[in-house]
């Protein structure tokens, strides 16, 4: 290769590059781009009204909408899967640039309405982030809104009256602004894994799907 | 023979150390004969009544140990772990008893292994401690101070476990 297209060779490999650099906002992310677990088909963005903690009604898909939404089935006496999930989202939201941070939203269902009234949802929280909505309803409501996921119900485990374990599926949806979800993350997701995927997540288009 | 043996653990600490995604050091919290505890954590409770305990039990005898059971004045412990069943339910189980091979440790980490705290006295706060015993078949009781951090204090100390 002569000197001068040698030089060419480089400009236009250089140029590719800057290209497929800059055709990268926007883009839906390539499957294996993402540290979460991408499904086989995308589901569609539930649509149901539970109540959240101030006791207002919330219709999840219209308040959620434009937002990149993170949606957990869990409990408040959870020790170790629900807070860590939580705890692991609020510490990536906070060290986010704020224009991503403020496009994503985190909502959390109690799967324990018989524990989980709304003032301790709000205190639990708290302990994570302010901003985290918290909706209650009835066992039947929430099986329902898990069941139009393709989620197991929750399980009661234990016969006693207050002390007992719920079993529940333990993976965070992640909506996108196109209403569907096309990935999970499942318990043992990291927070690396969160501040990989969160500003793909927010940036992609995924009608040029 | 017993130099030989700590040798030998140490360079085994060394080298899962190196091969550790982003492994920080160690910290020794208590020991008692061969048995050493490291990086004990308690959580903040997040309801009230609720939390969890996580440390890593390192057994240097040439015999296995097993944690029987874990005991606090701050509420009632239960050593449990994690499965998730076919049906994508995950749950906790109770553990009845977690052994600890000889010369090799093991972990309770977030997603997995954990002592669980109910019916806790007063919520745990951050930058306090309690005291926890350990009872184990052969090194018998263990009793150490525990600090509380926050829970996204205590998953950038002890990571997550991964399930991958
Ligand atoms: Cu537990």
């Amino acid at each position: 290769m002569t000197p001068i297209l040698r030089k060419a060779a480089l400009a236009a490999a250089l140029a590719t590059v800057a290209l497929s650099v800059a055709s990268c906002g926007g883009d839906s992310p390539r499957p294996g781009e993402l540290h979460g677990a991408v499904l086989p088909a995308p589901l569609p963005k539930a649509d149901f009204t539970l109540t959240n903690t101030a006791g207002e009604p919330f219709a999840f898909r219209e308040e959620t909408q434009g937002y990149v939404t993170l949606l957990f089935f869990g409990y408040t006496s959870c020790p170790d899967i629900c807070p860590v999930h939580m705890a692991n989202i609020a510490a990536v939201l906070r060290k986010l640039p704020p224009q991503t941070a403020s496009r994503v939203k985190v909502v959390m269902v109690t799967v324990d309405p018989e524990r989980d009234t709304p003032e301790r949802l709000r205190t639990w929280l708290n302990a994570f982030d302010p901003s985290f909505v918290g909706l209650t309803g009835s066992t039947e409501e929430v099986n329902g809104i898990l069941r139009s996921l393709m989620l197991p119900p929750a399980v009661k485990q234990g016969e006693g009256e207050t002390d007992y374990l719920m079993g529940h599926a333990a993976q965070v949806i992640a909506f996108t602004t196109d209403d569907r979800a096309h990935v999970v993350y499942p318990s043992g997701t990291r927070q690396v894994d969160w501040a990989h995927d969160l500003p793909l997540l927010v940036e992609a288009d995924w009608r040029s799907e | 023979m017993k130099q030989r043996i700590i040798g030998v653990a140490a360079l085994v600490a060394v080298l899962s150390y190196a091969c550790g995604e982003r492994q920080p050091e160690r910290v020794l919290t208590a020991s008692k004969g061969h048995i050493a505890i490291y990086d004990a954590v308690a959580t903040a409770s997040a309801a009230p009544d609720v939390s969890s305990l996580y440390f890593t039990i390192a057994n240097a005898a040439t015999s296995p140990d097993t944690l029987i059971a874990v005991s606090t004045a701050a509420g009632t412990a239960s050593l449990h772990t994690v499965v998730t069943d076919s049906s994508g339910v995950t749950s906790m189980r109770p553990l009845v008893g977690l052994v600890i091979p000889a010369g090799a440790s093991v972990g309770l980490a977030p997603g997995g292994y954990h002592v669980m705290l109910t019916g806790l006295r007063r919520p745990l706060v951050a930058g306090d401690s309690i005291f926890i015993v350990l009872d184990l078949a052969r090194a018998n009781l263990l009793r150490f101070r525990v600090p509380v951090l926050t829970y996204t204090e205590m998953v950038e100390r002890l990571g997550t476990l991964d399930h991958e």
